[in-house]
């Protein structure tokens, strides 16, 4: 047994938990200060955190793997993936934010698209496809009660954002990723982007009905400021 | 959520190193990565504690694993097969050493795993260990002392 633990056991004399404190700014001063002397020094401990510097670097530069969030309600999903059991599986991407303010506007709604195990940021009238996952940001001066909405190639206004009946506050951001990730489902087309924000919590489904009823004539929605944004569906 | 997401971005290697190494599988690894960070969206509290994230997610990081090692062994024991790796192992010479640990670990009680991982294959001292166990070091070595025991007496047994 002694054999064995010597074997697999870590060979560095300050341990991986204290080298990874270290390295994400946990320790006191004095202690990162330590572990930086004692680093310059002692050969083994810094091949160690060679080998945890590496580990992160690959992990940031051949894509992390991705959070799965939770499915929102409207998912919709094709016959094929469900068949093929991946009808549970959204996963979103974690991109950073790219810090760029909308100068010109005091809101601003931005998606992205995860194609595959490719994720861009989409520009206005990006071409998607069904299966794709979106994702979508807000920019706001002010703190808001937010939601998004759509109507799709077919006429069908629907709730992207938030999982629930009501708008949901959110703070005063330059684009913030929102939590939810959806699959988009198999109509084609293009389809309008809505986000709406208001300055109190509003519920939802008048809101849903009066967008579809308007098609793409965008109703007034007293109390909110809308922000839209437009992209394409097409088959692969 | 953004909280979550952030701390993923910085703090997820560290999460998928140790799985890796714990259970010897990229895909079980990446499995544990994302129900660790699950399990920190219902416990978003320690987000508030910056000192002490990576103790959380040390400590979060090995539970999940040492279940997963145990899991293992129960359902080899039902299919009634002899444990062996299930890819081959790209550990390099320590592979085969690591494999047999990861066994014995698979019998061992919770407690009694975590301190033998958080000792040899992380290297922690006794205080490290009480802190992220939040036991005294007394206690810490009390644990060592019969883990390393039991880790004896399964290996005979085996």
């Amino acid at each position: 047994m002694n054999a064995l633990l010597e074997d697999v056991r870590w060979k560095a004399c300050l341990s991986a938990f204290r080298l990874d404190r270290f390295r994400l700014g946990e320790l006191p001063p004095e202690e990162a200060q330590e572990v930086e002397a004692h680093l310059q020094g002692c050969e083994r401990c810094r091949a160690a955190d060679e080998v945890l510097a590496s580990a992160e670097a690959e992990f940031h530069t051949s894509g992390a793997p991705l959070l799965r969030l939770r499915p929102p309600a409207r998912l919709v999903v094709g016959a094929s993936l469900a068949a093929a059991g991946l009808a549970a599986v959204l996963v979103v991407a974690l991109v950073p934010a790219t810090g760029i303010r909308n100068k010109g506007a005091p809101v601003s709604v931005g998606m992205y698209v995860q194609h595959g195990q490719a994720v861009r940021r989409a520009l206005p009238g990006e071409a998607v496809a069904p299966g794709d996952s979106v994702r979508f940001s807000y920019s706001s001066r002010t703190p808001a009660y937010l939601a998004i909405l759509s109507v799709d190639g077919a006429g069908v206004a629907t709730v992207y954002f938030p999982d629930g009946p009501e708008t949901v506050s959110v703070p005063e951001a330059s684009e913030a990723a929102l939590p939810l990730a959806t699959q988009l489902d198999g109509v084609l087309g293009e389809e309008t982007v809505v986000a709406l924000f208001c300055r109190r919590s509003r519920a939802l489904e008048p809101v849903r009905q009066a967008l579809q009823a308007s098609g793409a004539a965008l109703p007034e929605v007293p109390g909110c400021t809308l922000a839209t944004f437009h992209f394409t569906k097409r088959a692969p | 959520m953004g909280a979550v997401e952030a701390l993923y971005r910085s703090h997820g290697h560290v999460v998928l190193r140790r799985a890796r190494h714990l259970l010897g599988s990229e895909a079980d690894a990446r499995e544990a990565l994302q129900d660790v960070f699950a399990e920190l969206l219902r416990t978003p509290l320690i987000l508030r504690a910056p000192g002490a994230v990576v103790a959380w997610l040390y400590q979060a990081t090995t539970h999940l694993c040492l279940n997963q090692l145990r899991n293992r062994r129960t359902g080899l024991r039902l299919l009634d097969r002899h444990y062996a790796p299930s890819q081959p192992s790209t550990e390099g010479p320590r592979g085969e050493s690591m494999a047999a640990v990861r066994q014995l670990l698979g019998r061992l009680p919770e407690q009694l795993a975590a301190v033998v991982v958080y000792h040899h294959l992380d290297g922690m001292t006794h205080e490290e260990i009480s802190t992220v166990l939040g036991c005294s070091r007394r206690q810490v070595g009390y644990l060592l002392e019969r883990a390393v025991a039991s880790l004896q007496s399964e290996e005979q047994s085996a």
